[in-house]
Parts: structure tokens; C-alpha cells; sequence
């Protein structure tokens, strides 16, 4: 009879799985979670409290595990850390950028101890939805695959913008030197990663061929306080729009420049008749003192004052953020100017981002994405009713300073 | 154990969480489950319809070898927690496995896999006595059916020490496989429970 008992019917057999079972249930008993923990959490601490908590090392297994059919993961993160939360729901950087962020667990991971980092971002990190893809960085100079700290040192979520220049000081002809005085050291508020200006990019393509003398002007030259790409295509079109101030004919020619000059030089100027106007390419030519000339209109009859004038493009600061940056060439600041204008890491911000009607009052709301129903949403949850001070609290433009 | 040998040296050490691990643990413990759920049935099936149990112990070896050798692969050599209680329970099931298969081979046995009675062994002991009483035998001929006989003659004394050896031996082999398996589940409904809602 015993025979065909199966081997796990017998007392013994049945004795040990009751003492497994009872060993396991003892273990758990003394060990809390740490039976069945794959290994120590981590302990670090950002000197702030989230969800109660300074470190991941306090808090229970079932704070982040949910068990069978009591939602996922990442709502258990988001629900303490509601800094990550704020930044998704307000589209901003870092997290608020990338796609799919409600998977922490892509980028994060737990158990590897208390010291152990728990961003662990392999390939395939997207990369573009920070604002910067990195298409144009497959490979370094020498070659080398490009990592992580080649560009953002031990921290990913700061970049230094010197680390531009560190790599792409030997472009030739002192390129960068001309560029960085001509357009700033705020490289990320035209560079995207997938623009490739330069001797790549054909103006051509533009509604605004450059021939002649046009084809020798710097980009600058045109292109006045501009900060991205949008802004490059509000570039005046019109001759006068950037040669006001070579008109010799004080306007009295008009401004139809096309019909006595061409983009080759000033000199020798065509007679109307002799063709030109509106001949070549998209620019045109302007006049000269004795030359032909009309009534003080364009060759359009548009009046003169209403022509764009390139110091009338739009202010930096009065495009979206990043393009909020100052040129070069804003006043010193007085010495009692606190506030780091450098804020952000975008290079020195326009006085008028900050002071758009007078230095006696400021704004933030000029320059960052919020709104201020944002912000008040924001503050109320942390019982923080005035927000109309907003560098009392955020001296230096980051995190706010304890109260 | 060639493959379990070259999975070793083949794959990348890989977390027990992993894909990989995973797939590792699953088919590891998979294996180890179905060769002793199999052979318990064969072992106390009335006939022999389902295959001579010499064949199903050469098989309950190779997947109690290589299912285990998974299971060590899925532990990424670490062995703290019930994880690796378990695994250590895999392998003294598995040590105390091959134990048993000494002890097991050293009763005279049938090609079958049955033990063999006294009067089958009285009968082969005379057949070899009389195979060497045979005039003209080949010296190395000789010698081999000699040493044969003074075996099987060894092996007759010793039959009824190796018969309490046995015994004994599944005494405690079985609820020490019963214990690892309850170790098993145990990890595996742990792991099933707290890797819901990963994400």
C-alpha cells in the first residue's frame, strides 16, 4: 500500500514542509522585508523629506510595492515626490519632457544597496525630449563613443555650457571665438542637436538666396538679438530693413534699391531701364546720393518708417523661454544686484526679461513657464499663500532657501 | 551537463531579475519540478508501460542536474534572503541526490532498473562460475569475468548494509526536496507579488 503513496504523503515529508514553512514564516517575522529584499536600499538623502521620508532606506516594502491589482509602481513615486509630479504636470524639464515618464523604473532602479546610484540610464535614453538631441554626437573627435560624463560631468541633470567649448575649440579660423562674441555662450538656446549651420547649411533654400556682397556678410549682421531658430526667420527681407542707414538718399529714392544697385557692390549703379529690379536672387541693393530715386516709397509704396529697422527685431527677452538670453552689449549691473543673472545656466538674461517696465520691480513670469495659476496651485499645496515675492524665497533662482 | 556547462560560459552574468535571470530561475525550477513530479508517478506506477525505470532515472539525473545548474545561473551567485535559501536547499537536494544514485547502484539490479532477487543473483554468479570453467578462456578473458564475479559477490555482502543505507538515505531525501520545494513556491509567489505593478 505504502508503495504507491506519492513520496510527499509521508509524515516526514509533510513534517518538512510544516517546518519550512514555519522557518519561513520565523524569518520574516525577525527580518521584516529583508527576507525577501534582493538587497539594501538606498540611504542617501537630498537633505529634503518626501513622502515623510528622507531616504528610501525608511520606508516598508509595501510603500512602493503594490502587490496584485493596487495599480503601479510609479504612482507610488509620483505620490512622494511631488517635484517630479509638478514638473510632469507642468510640461517642464527634466521630467516633464520625457516621453513615457510615468515608467520610473526605465531609469531608476532600487536594491543596489545604500550608497548605490538609482539612475541607471542605459542606451536609448530619449535623449531629444530634453531639448538637445544628440544626433550631431554619435562619435567624439578622437573617434570615442560619447558617455554621459563627457558632457554633464557626475551630475545628468545639469549641463555646463563651457563643456560646449571644451570640445569644439579647435573648429578652425577661431570660429567659436567670433561665434560666442557674435551670438553668446548660451549655445543651447540656438543649438538643438540636429541644427547643422555652418558649411552645411545653404541659405539658399531660405526665402532669401545670398549672392553678391550678402554671400560675405556674417550672420550677425542680419540677424540682430536673435536666440533660436524661430527668430531667424524674422530676419528683415527688405533692403532698407538693414541698410537704413546706408541710404544716402535719405529715402528719397525710395526703396525699390533694385533698380539702380545690385547685391555685387554700391558702385556702378544701373539707370532704371537697364534691368535689375527684382533680377537674381532675393536681394536687392540700395541707393546712393544722386542716384535715381522716387518719392519716399518703396518700389511697394510702403512708407519707409514702416520698413523693419534690425534694431527693431523683437527683443530676446520678449521671446519664449530660451531665447529670453541677453545679447551682448547690456549695461553693467549695479553693485547691489543680488540676483544671479546668469540664472538658469543660459548665460547673462536681458534686464528686461526680469525689469520689462522699470528696475524697480521684477517679474519672473516673463521668462519661465509657468503661469501664475501654476504657481499659486504649487504653493498652496505647501501652504505658502504669497507668492508675490518670488526671489525672497528662491534667491538664487533654484530650489527655494528653508524658511 | 554539456549544456548547463556551456550556459555557464556563454552568457554574461545577469541579474536574477532580468530577463535572462528569469528565464533562468523559470525553466531551471521548471525542469526540477517535472523530473520529480514524472518520476514519482513512474516509480509507483503498477506497469512498466511507460518506459523501464532505468531510463527515467538516467533522465530524473540529467534534469536533476541541469535544472538545478539553471536555478544557480538565476542566482547570479548571491545567496542571502529566502532566494537564496532556496538555493542552497537546490543544492543540497542535488548533493544528497548523488548520494542516492551511489547507493542506489551498488544493490545488483535488472537492465530494468529493479532490484534483483537472490535467486537471479545465485543465478548469474553460476552462469559466470560456469563461463569460467570453460576450457580454452582467454587469460584477459579470464581475468575480466573473475573480476566480475568477486564484484558481484562484494556487492551481495554488502547488499543488506546498502539496503539500510538506502533507506535511510530516502528518509531524508525526500522531505529535504519536499522542504526545497516549499522554499521554491515560496520564492516564487514573493517574486510574483512584489514584482506586480512594476512600471
Amino acid at each position: 500500500m505504502s508503495r504507491h503513496r506519492l513520496p510527499f504523503a509521508t509524515p516526514l515529508a509533510l513534517i518538512s514542509a510544516i517546518v519550512a514553512i514555519a522557518g519561513i514564516a520565523a524569518a520574516w517575522g525577525l527580518t521584516g522585508g529583508g527576507l525577501v529584499s534582493p538587497g539594501g536600499l538606498n540611504r542617501e538623502s537630498d537633505g529634503e523629506h518626501h513622502g515623510g521620508v528622507a531616504n528610501h532606506g525608511e520606508l516598508d516594502c509595501l510603500a512602493c510595492h503594490t502587490g496584485f491589482g493596487a495599480g503601479v509602481m510609479s504612482d507610488r513615486c509620483l505620490a512622494c515626490h511631488d517635484d517630479i509630479r509638478d514638473d510632469i504636470a507642468q510640461k517642464a524639464p527634466l521630467h516633464g519632457k520625457l516621453p513615457e515618464v510615468s515608467a520610473c523604473l526605465r531609469c531608476h532602479t532600487e536594491h543596489r544597496g545604500s550608497d548605490a546610484e538609482i539612475t541607471q540610464i542605459s542606451g536609448g535614453f530619449p535623449h531629444e525630449a530634453t531639448g538637445f538631441a544628440l544626433t550631431a554626437h554619435g562619435k567624439k573627435q578622437d573617434g570615442g563613443r560619447f558617455r554621459c560624463g563627457d558632457c554633464h560631468g557626475d551630475d545628468v541633470l545639469h549641463f555646463a555650457k563651457d563643456r560646449c567649448a571644451g570640445c569644439h575649440k579647435d573648429d578652425p579660423d577661431e570660429f567659436l571665438t567670433h561665434h560666442t562674441a557674435a551670438w553668446g555662450d548660451a549655445c543651447l538656446a540656438c543649438h538643438d542637436g540636429v541644427d547643422r549651420f555652418g558649411d552645411r547649411f545653404d541659405h539658399g533654400k531660405t526665402t532669401f538666396a545670398l549672392d553678391g556682397k550678402h554671400a560675405e556678410a556674417r550672420c550677425e549682421a542680419c540677424h540682430v538679438r536673435v536666440r533660436g531658430l524661430a527668430a531667424f526667420a524674422l530676419a528683415p527681407s527688405a533692403c532698407i530693413g538693414c541698410h537704413r542707414d546706408d541710404d544716402v538718399h535719405r529715402g528719397d529714392n525710395g526703396h525699390d534699391c533694385g533698380r539702380c544697385h545690385t547685391t555685387e557692390a554700391w558702385k556702378p549703379v544701373r539707370r532704371p531701364g537697364e534691368g535689375g529690379a527684382g533680377e537674381g536672387s532675393g536681394s536687392s541693393g540700395d541707393g546712393e546720393p544722386g542716384d535715381g530715386a522716387s518719392d519716399g516709397e518703396t518700389g511697394d509704396g510702403e512708407p519707409i518708417d514702416a520698413m523693419p529697422r534690425p534694431d527693431a527685431m523683437p527683443r530676446p527677452d520678449a521671446m519664449p523661454r530660451p531665447d529670453a538670453r541677453a545679447p551682448i552689449g547690456e549695461p553693467a549691473l549695479p553693485d547691489d544686484h543680488v540676483f544671479p543673472v546668469t540664472h538658469g545656466g543660459g548665460g547673462r538674461i536681458a534686464c528686461a526679461t526680469c525689469h520689462p517696465r522699470t528696475t524697480r520691480s521684477y517679474t519672473c513670469y516673463g521668462c519661465h513657464e509657468h503661469t501664475p495659476a501654476n504657481i499659486e496651485s504649487i504653493h498652496s499645496r505647501r501652504n505658502i499663500d504669497d507668492t508675490s515675492d518670488c526671489a525672497g524665497c528662491h534667491p538664487t533662482g533654484g530650489r527655494a532657501r528653508r524658511r | 551537463m554539456a549544456i548547463a556547462i556551456a550556459v555557464f560560459a556563454v552568457l554574461p552574468r545577469t541579474a536574477p531579475g532580468a530577463a535572462v535571470g528569469h528565464a533562468l530561475g523559470i525553466a531551471g525550477f521548471a525542469l526540477m519540478i517535472a523530473t520529480e513530479v514524472a518520476y514519482s508517478l513512474r516509480k509507483r506506477a503498477r506497469t512498466g508501460a511507460w518506459g523501464p525505470m532505468q531510463t527515467w532515472l538516467r533522465v530524473h539525473i540529467f534534469t536533476g542536474i541541469v535544472g538545478p545548474a539553471l536555478v544557480l545561473l538565476h542566482t547570479n551567485w548571491r545567496f542571502s534572503g529566502l532566494a537564496g535559501a532556496t538555493a542552497i536547499a537546490v543544492m543540497v537536494v542535488v548533493v544528497s541526490g548523488f548520494v542516492g544514485r551511489y547507493l542506489y547502484t551498488a544493490l545488483p539490479r535488472t537492465t530494468a532498473g529493479e532490484e534483483m532477487s537472490q535467486a537471479a543473483i545465485a543465478a548469474l554468479l553460476g552462469e559466470l562460475d560456469t563461463q569460467l570453467s570453460q576450457p580454452g578462456l582467454a587469460p584477459r578473458v579470464s581475468r575480466q569475468l573473475t573480476a566480475a564475479r568477486d564484484r558481484l559477490k562484494l556487492r551481495v555482502v554488502r547488499i543488506p548494509r546498502h539496503r539500510r543505507l538506502l533507506a535511510l538515505w530516502h528518509t531524508v531525501h525526500v522531505p529535504l526536496g519536499v522542504g526545497m520545494f516549499v522554499l521554491g513556491f515560496a520564492h516564487v509567489a514573493v517574486a510574483l507579488y512584489y514584482g506586480a505593478g512594476l512600471r
